[in-house]
């Protein structure tokens, strides 16, 4: 039930990452240096969890964003195959694609969806991309989906 | 005040914004607001271009209030062969106000910037209504809606 965690990679634009490739990281540290993507002398991190990282399909999921203050951000979660869970036609229905400003108190921002009953079983991730400065940059946290008959991972 | 931009520059990528139920930022001294329609030539093609037509409400700081339609075009890459989950965008928009844009495409959701006449970041949301169907390997409508927070 720990959280996967992804954070910001040093100098990869936000969009550019090949399918599959995930640049989350599993020790939760967040890289202090301005996106590429854009310019700005503002130096920001984006940290970004999963929780659980093991979900049961038809069981819901959370992830919570770290992040600059009043930042824009948008995500969505990726199943196996590379099948997107946003509501077609840009995805498969299966769950987990929303957007919103982090907060202006401590720039954090959560949101929770209900992987589908029949998403895809196995490795999955989220890809986060938040935009703040006129840079934005991009988290992939990596996550599981358990088979909803065993119920592991 | 921050949401006047997001209507305008979003409107292309063929997102349908109303499903998603897109934010407005907690504060800005300059915002802005927009919806319209926005259309990519190919989506899911590598390279495309593509055209949107907004309307924008907003303002800039405490004084000028921004307020009609917003033309924009752009380059869209989305990856080609696919129905990609990420795909991103770059152009401009000019009417009411004019600047440039980037955007970050996650899903049905997309982050962007924006400069010139609002420099700030913001959020914005596809629904596709041309075609039925998965939009890959051909053009794409969509209505948008969005809103930018100045920085």
């Amino acid at each position: 039930m720990n959280p996967a965690t992804g954070s910001t990679s040093n100098g990869v634009p936000a969009g550019s990452h090949p399918a599959g490739a995930s640049n989350g990281s599993s020790t939760g540290q967040a890289s202090d240096v301005p996106g590429q993507r854009g310019s700005s002398s503002y130096v920001w991190s984006v940290t970004a969890h999963v929780t659980p990282t093991c979900v049961v399909a038809g069981r819901t999921a959370t992830v919570t964003v770290k992040t600059a203050r009043n930042a824009a951000l948008a995500y969505v979660a990726v199943y196996a195959g590379e099948k997107s869970g946003a509501a077609p036609p840009f995805g498969y229905g299966y769950g987990g694609n929303a957007d919103g400003y982090s907060s202006p108190v401590d720039g954090s921002w959560a949101n929770t969806w209900t992987v589908r009953a029949d998403a895809p079983t196995g490795k999955a991730r989220v890809t986060v991309v938040v935009a703040w400065h006129q840079t934005s940059k991009q988290v992939d946290v990596p996550f599981t989906v358990a088979d909803p008959l065993s119920g592991t991972c | 005040m921050k949401r006047i931009m997001r209507s305008a520059v979003l409107a292309s990528a063929g997102i349908a914004s109303i499903a998603l139920g897109t934010s407005s930022p907690a504060f800005a001294a300059t915002e802005g607001a927009f919806n319209g329609t926005a259309h990519i030539n190919c989506f899911g093609c590598g390279t495309s271009t593509g055209t949107a037509a907004l309307k924008v409400t907003g303002a800039i700081g405490t004084k000028k209030v921004i307020q009609g339609a917003v033309s924009s075009s752009y380059t869209v890459v989305e990856a080609k062969g696919t129905c990609p989950a990420v795909g991103s965008a770059t152009g401009s928009f000019s009417g009411a106000i004019n600047g440039t844009f980037t955007w970050t495409r996650v899903g049905a959701t997309a982050v962007l910037t924006t400069a010139g006449g609002i420099k700030g970041d913001g959020i914005a949301a596809f629904a596709v209504t041309q075609p039925k169907g998965l939009p890959c390997g051909g053009p794409v409508t969509a209505t948008v809606v969005g809103s930018v927070a100045g920085t």
